[in-house]
């Protein structure tokens, strides 16, 4: 399970999506969002789709890989196409079993919707296949940078995403350890009653608490004693560059909207 | 229980482009009722190796007998649960695994997950108490109202209340001051000759492997590649040496004496009190010579 889901993976690569500033990506992400929703008719569908699926090309990740990772979104997905397979009673009765309808519109808005949610969520995963979490971090940081001016501590956020996002690993490692020191002592994490499993759970989440907060108090010390004093006047060690590629990602998105607005019926 | 590796390979993350070798042709034996002590650089594969001794990993490849149990690739999980009874670990700071209220409740965790009844737990909580040197009022209190010495004899007391036939200790005494590492260390001797204790214990100490332990087992890049008694192990400094391990200082003292004055001694002085014997001869002869 936790080997196939791709969502929030990192693939090292090269291509032009991976060396594209995370600013544009995240922009380009952000209002993909609304434009999937411009599309209504069998073109702009297409047009959709073929965007989407240039971006993954362009990004260089192998089709396959992508496929393999949306198998947990697979049944999502069948649902919401089903649901509106069965639900909507509009245009000509294709067949009829019981009080099962299928209707041609039903065939089509099934097919426009799963369309539309693997195209967003495809997008969304390709920003994260592409960017390193730090470099997300920048980007939103520096995106929303004109925020400070209204007193939004947006640095502090950012800082804050980013020690979470290196914790992370830090944190499975010792759940790893903790659960394998339960484990000696007897503690069975994966069979028994409710209230064993309870037991078991906190003798593994106390330790797991204890340790992050003294780990916070460590680092807060740690930044303090290198002279960490916030966000003013700190100088960047990853430079942002915005680069031809992301002013000709957002031309394509804007192109991508106005195509889409005269298609759509 | 003698513990008999086979042929032990262990691979970390198979058929992942992270797949590591972490240990191979692991074949060695622990008689039952020894000390054995096993030392290593850091990745050398120690860690590795112990966490077989009660099947937390299971081999990739090979087999580790714990007494009659036989720990394989396939051997379900669920079927080891009655040889975590009888091999005891404390892993590097244990304080890390404590949880419960109270430190009462902490150490009759373990027994108690073995189905040991309470009463029973807590009159041993009680005399463990003392065994590693605590005094009883504590058993009440919050083991994070205890200092990291303390917890980390909380700890290990949680578990010898096991009561294991085989205690694996990996650095117990890492980050302690000297006077508790010697307490601590004297306290699982003690076991160790009284109850017949197998004791396994990992170390960087090549004093306390000297001091301790029957034998040495010498782990190098997921391998063994020494075995035998300290003596044996020291007799050849460099071998340890090359493979970027000490030896302990009376080794090291020996080795200068025997070259400023052109002798051998003939077996490796492990202990202070051994090397103070032979500088006595020694001292003894030149004064001898001199008349």
């Amino acid at each position: 399970m936790m080997n196939s889901m791709i969502i929030g993976k990192y693939v090292p690569g090269t291509s032009i999506v991976h060396r594209m500033d995370p600013r544009s990506k995240l922009i380009m992400v952000f209002f993909y969002v609304f434009i999937v929703f411009l599309a209504n008719n069998v073109k702009s569908y297409a047009i959709l789709t073929a965007f989407t699926f240039s971006l993954i090309l362009l990004s260089r990740i192998p089709l396959s890989f992508i496929i393999r990772g949306l198998k947990p979104i697979f049944w999502m997905i069948l649902f919401t196409f089903l649901l509106h397979l069965l639900m909507t009673k509009e245009g000509e009765l294709l067949y009829r079993l019981g009080w099962l309808e299928i209707h041609e519109q039903g065939v089509k808005q099934g097919i426009f919707i799963s369309l539309r949610f693997l195209s967003l969520i495809i997008v969304t995963t390709l920003l994260t296949l592409t960017t390193t979490p730090i470099e997300v971090t920048d980007g939103v940081e520096s995106l929303l940078s004109p925020l400070k001016k209204f007193n939004m501590p947006i640095h502090e956020l950012a800082l804050m995403m980013s020690i979470s996002l290196r914790f992370i690993p830090t944190l499975m490692e010792e759940t790893d350890k903790i659960m394998k020191a339960q484990t000696a002592r007897g503690v069975d994490f994966s069979s028994g009653s409710f209230q064993e499993r309870i037991k078991a759970i906190v003798s593994l989440l106390v330790p797991l608490f204890i340790n992050s907060f003294k780990r916070a108090e460590e680092l807060a010390t740690a930044m303090e004693a290198r002279g960490y004093q916030g966000g003013e006047g700190r100088t960047k060690f990853r430079l942002l560059t915005w680069k031809f590629a992301d002013t000709a990602l957002i031309v394509l998105l804007v192109l991508l909207a106005i195509i889409l607005f005269i298609l759509r019926s | 229980m003698d513990i008999i590796f086979k042929d032990v390979e262990h691979r970390y993350h198979t058929n992942t482009p992270f797949e590591r070798r972490a240990l191979y042709n692991v074949n060695v034996s622990i008689a039952s009722g020894s000390y054995v002590a096993i030392i290593g650089h850091t990745g050398s594969g120690k860690s590795t190796l112990l966490q077989h001794l009660n099947g937390l990993l299971q081999p990739t490849d090979g087999t580790v007998h714990v007494g009659d149990q036989i720990i394989t690739n396939a051997k379900k999980s669920k079927h080891l649960k009655p040889l975590r009874k009888k091999v005891g670990i404390v892993f590097q700071f244990p304080e890390h695994q404590l949880f419960e209220e109270t430190v009462e409740k902490d150490i009759c965790f373990g027994p108690m997950n073995f189905g040991i009844p309470e009463e029973q737990a807590k009159k041993m909580a009680r005399e463990l108490l003392s065994l590693v040197g605590l005094p009883e009022e504590v058993l009440t209190k919050s083991p994070f109202e205890l200092s990291g010495g303390q917890m980390r004899r909380v700890a290990i007391a949680g578990v010898l209340a096991m009561e294991p036939e085989v205690i694996v200790l990996d650095e117990p005494t890492a980050g302690l001051d000297p006077r508790g590492r010697k307490e601590i260390m004297e306290m699982f001797y003690r076991l160790h000759q009284e109850k017949q204790l197998t004791t396994i214990l990992v170390t960087h100490s090549m004093e306390d492997a000297a001091r301790y332990a029957d034998e040495i087992i010498v782990m190098h890049r997921g391998t063994v590649l020494k075995k035998g008694t300290p003596k044996e192990i020291f007799r050849e400094p460099n071998t340890l040496l090359e493979i970027g391990l000490d030896v302990p200082e009376t080794i090291l003292f020996q080795k200068k004496l025997e070259e400023k004055f052109g002798i051998t001694i003939t077996s490796p002085c492990l202990t202070v009190e051994e090397i103070v014997e032979e500088t006595k001869k020694l001292f003894a002869k030149v004064k001898k010579d001199d008349e």
